[in-house]
């Protein structure tokens, strides 16, 4: 059998620490959010999951904020994204303190453990999404949207393994690598964002051509982990 | 919008050792439940948003009823639901079909505030495990009409 103690404690504590607005905080908040959805879907549950998706929201809006600063954009840029960290960090604050938020906590603990044979069988079908969507990118190399399909269906492969005890070295190696293009992703989107961006039409450039490399890094790396996802399925 | 109230279905009876909120369902109730889901779904009962409480006889009845939501749907866990209805449950259902599944007394509390306009007349709706209430217009006290009020059994029948 299989709890969701160990990942639903760290939520708490990560819910707890929010209001300090570390940046490791709400990453893991986020993180400890993602895996309790993995969990859910190893259970076949559909509940919840959007309550989870409304809490990873209210986070992602400051991780993307720290993803950009941590790349040493150009000081205007800086001072804009400091502005909007702290609007989005209120945002935070509210969330983590709505009724709903304890209440999700409260469902999540009362939910029984997955039976570890049925939760097994839900990983074929994940796994054959994977190679469904790499598929689909090795056909078209340049589409953005089937990049990040895969980078998220690899992620959801990677943690419902985990809640197993697999080794995910293959996975891991392969998120770092797409990671890093989905980062400059969001670095594109803030820029997209920011009042002034026409004035920083260099460093867009030099963004979407990184951006261009790295994520044909990740197609390239693709491959080797087709091997691995194969024998999932 | 169409609100369709639901209360959980049969759950294991309360005893010293399972608090109330712990008390997951039966396996007759949940067998009973899904085939009143698909009298529901007969029915034409189509939801986009799924209000539950967060206690576990409400999740795994909302769980059930999860087959109704439409695409793009979602479900929201609402602790409003474990109280007598207020202002702040009110604003909390948004949506155009919306299913809020929760417990009694409070469930016909709220039918009896939204059809009659005060909570005063709950006794008269009686709404038993797994049973639906149909109700239709704007989501405030004397301003809904009772569309339907289907118990379990006749659920299972459609």
């Amino acid at each position: 059998m299989i709890p969701s103690t160990t990942w639903l404690d760290s939520l708490k504590a990560y819910l707890a620490a929010a209001h300090e607005g570390g940046e490791e905080d709400v990453h893991q908040l986020r993180v400890a959010t993602r895996r309790l959805s993995s969990w859910l879907k190893l259970a076949r549950m559909r509940i919840l999951r959007s309550d989870l998706r409304w809490l990873r929201a209210a986070g992602g809006g400051v991780r993307d904020i720290d993803v950009v600063l941590a790349q040493a954009p150009p000081e205007p840029l800086v001072v804009w994204l400091r502005g909007e960290r702290a609007t989005r960090l209120a945002h935070l604050f509210r969330v983590v303190a709505a009724p709903r938020t304890d209440a999700l906590c409260v469902a999540l603990g009362l939910l029984a453990p997955v039976d570890e044979g049925r939760a097994r069988q839900v990983v074929p079908r994940l796994a054959r999404r994977v190679l469904e969507v790499g598929g689909q990118l090795q056909l078209a190399p340049n589409d953005v949207e089937s990049f990040h399909q895969l980078r998220r269906s690899v992620r959801g492969l990677r943690y419902a393994l985990e809640w197993f005890d697999e080794k995910t070295g293959a996975f891991k190696e392969f998120q770092d690598i797409s990671g890093r293009a989905a980062d400059l992703s969001v670095a594109l989107l803030l820029l997209d964002a920011y009042p002034d961006a026409a004035e920083l039409a260099d460093h867009r450039r030099q963004l979407e051509e990184e951006f261009a490399a790295r994520r044909l890094e990740a197609v390239d790396a693709w491959p080797r982990l087709r091997e691995t996802v194969d024998e999932l399925a | 919008m169409d609100l369709f109230v639901v209360r959980h279905a049969t759950a294991v009876p309360q005893r010293p050792d399972l608090p109330d909120e712990a008390r997951p369902l039966t396996p007759e109730g949940r067998k009973r439940f899904q085939r009143a889901v698909r009298g529901m779904d007969r029915f034409g009962v189509r939801i986009d948003r799924l209000h539950h409480s967060p206690w576990l006889r409400a999740v795994e009845t909302a769980e059930l009823l999860t087959r109704l939501i439409d695409d793009g749907g979602e479900t929201v866990v609402e602790p409003g639901l474990t109280r007598v209805p207020d202002e702040k449950l009110l604003a909390s259902l948004v949506g155009e079909r919306v299913a809020a599944v929760g417990h009694q007394p409070w469930l016909a509390e709220l039918v009896s505030l939204l059809v009659c306009g005060s909570a005063r007349h709950a006794a008269r709706f009686d709404l038993r495990k797994g049973g639906l209430v149909w109700l239709q217009g704007e989501l405030r006290p004397r301003r809904m009409t009772m569309r339907a009020f289907l118990p379990p059994a006749a659920l299972r029948r459609i």
